[in-house]
């Protein structure tokens, strides 16, 4: 495990296998590496190189008082490419939540540096899909209920666990920018989205708060598919193998095979009850 | 030469004290029953770390990437260090083709 140095915090990296890279970027406040590590970055490894890393205040990497937009994230990201020595070659970008907004951003800033993207539960626009659930807890006492009562009852953390999970809930939702900085995240621009030419898969829970997004972007990305299995918005936990299964399929095809799927044959592709 | 399972116990509990790097684990009496979920109540992050950390200390030759591979966050850390280092011991004593 490496340690990348960005403006204002420090970032936990590691790499496995060899192939052409995927880097799997996980989500808000309760993602890690760990989100991704053993139920699809280890399989994927057998025959790519697979990049993780920690964004700032999460995981193993250090805390950050700022710098939680999506610009500095994707600067971050950069860093850790360059760490890797990938930061001049196409890349698989996989995100889940945060993970997928940021990859998104990336692309759209540097499509010539992204083969293939996948948005996994992308929350587009963060300040209306995520904000929420951020900006309802006001208090220390708040955020007290919202990990005893929601976070580690479904994940079943109890102890030292729920306790860090505490701690660094307090750090990034009281000591930095991090609500503001979601909050200020619009949607991208239409404009941009409609230039994209990378072949995208989106996939969504279908009882995911988050699901309008997945409408949206399948009919303003111009090359893309939407996998909707039946889950909530938490896929990596709640849908692993199915998920495994489809980055698999997707990550294995040639990027020239991939079709430009128009729009009306978009809602034909999007399939209710899950693939598996 | 094959590694004695007592060496890589050795190894798992040394890993696993540098990486949660506590004062508490210092003294924590760690053994092959212990459970990296139950009684040490490690997250998941630090699993990751603890087996990065013995694939380096034991190279490359070590398949402990595909033993995990596929496994789910949960499950990992629902085995004991005993679990870990049998399989460790094991995968030493035969190297991949």
């Amino acid at each position: 495990m490496d340690t990348v140095s960005v403006s204002g915090t420090e970032l936990s990296t590691m790499s496995l296998g060899r192939g052409p890279t995927v880097v799997m970027l996980h989500g808000l406040v309760i993602g890690n590496m760990a989100s991704w590590f053993s139920s699809a970055a280890l399989p994927l490894s057998a025959q790519r190189k697979v990049v993780l890393y920690d964004q700032r205040g999460h995981g193993d990497s250090s805390f950050a008082s700022s710098g939680y937009d999506l610009n500095t994230q994707v600067q971050d990201l950069q860093s850790v490419l360059a760490h890797h020595g990938i930061d001049q070659e196409p890349v698989d970008l996989v995100g889940h939540s945060m993970g997928a907004l940021i990859a998104l951003h990336y692309s759209l800033q540097n499509p010539e540096r992204v083969r293939r993207l996948v948005l996994v539960d992308a929350p587009m626009p963060a300040r209306e899909h995520v904000a929420p659930s951020l900006m309802r807890v006001q208090t220390r006492e708040g955020l007290t209920a919202w990990v005893e009562d929601e976070l580690a009852v479904t994940r079943g953390l109890t102890g030292r666990r729920r306790e860090r999970l505490q701690k660094r809930l307090v750090a990034l939702l009281f000591e930095s920018t991090l609500r503001e900085d979601v909050y200020a995240m619009a949607s991208e621009s239409d404009t941009q989205l409609q230039d994209l030419k990378i072949p995208t898969l989106l996939i969504y829970g279908k009882h995911s708060p988050c699901f309008s997004a997945a409408e949206k972007l399948s009919q303003v990305l111009p090359q893309t598919r939407l996998v909707t299995l039946d889950c909530g918005h938490y896929i990596p936990e709640e849908a692993p193998i199915e998920l495994r299964a489809l980055l698999e399929e997707f990550l294995a095809l040639p990027q020239v095979a991939v079709p430009s799927i128009s729009k009306s044959e978009v809602a034909a592709l999007v399939q209710p009850h899950g693939v598996i | 030469m094959s590694t004695s399972y007592d060496d890589v116990l050795a190894v798992v509990i040394q890993q696993i004290r540098s990486t949660v790097n506590e004062d508490w684990i210092e003294d924590f009496e760690i053994g092959p029953e212990t459970r990296f979920n139950d009684d040490l109540e490690l997250e998941s992050i630090e699993f990751v770390k603890i087996a990065d950390a013995i694939q380096n200390h034991f190279g490359n030759q070590l398949g402990i990437i595909s033993w995990l591979s596929g496994k789910s966050i949960h499950e990992l850390i629902g085995l004991s260090v005993g679990d870990l280092t049998g399989f460790i011991t094991s995968a030493l004593a035969t190297p991949e083709a």
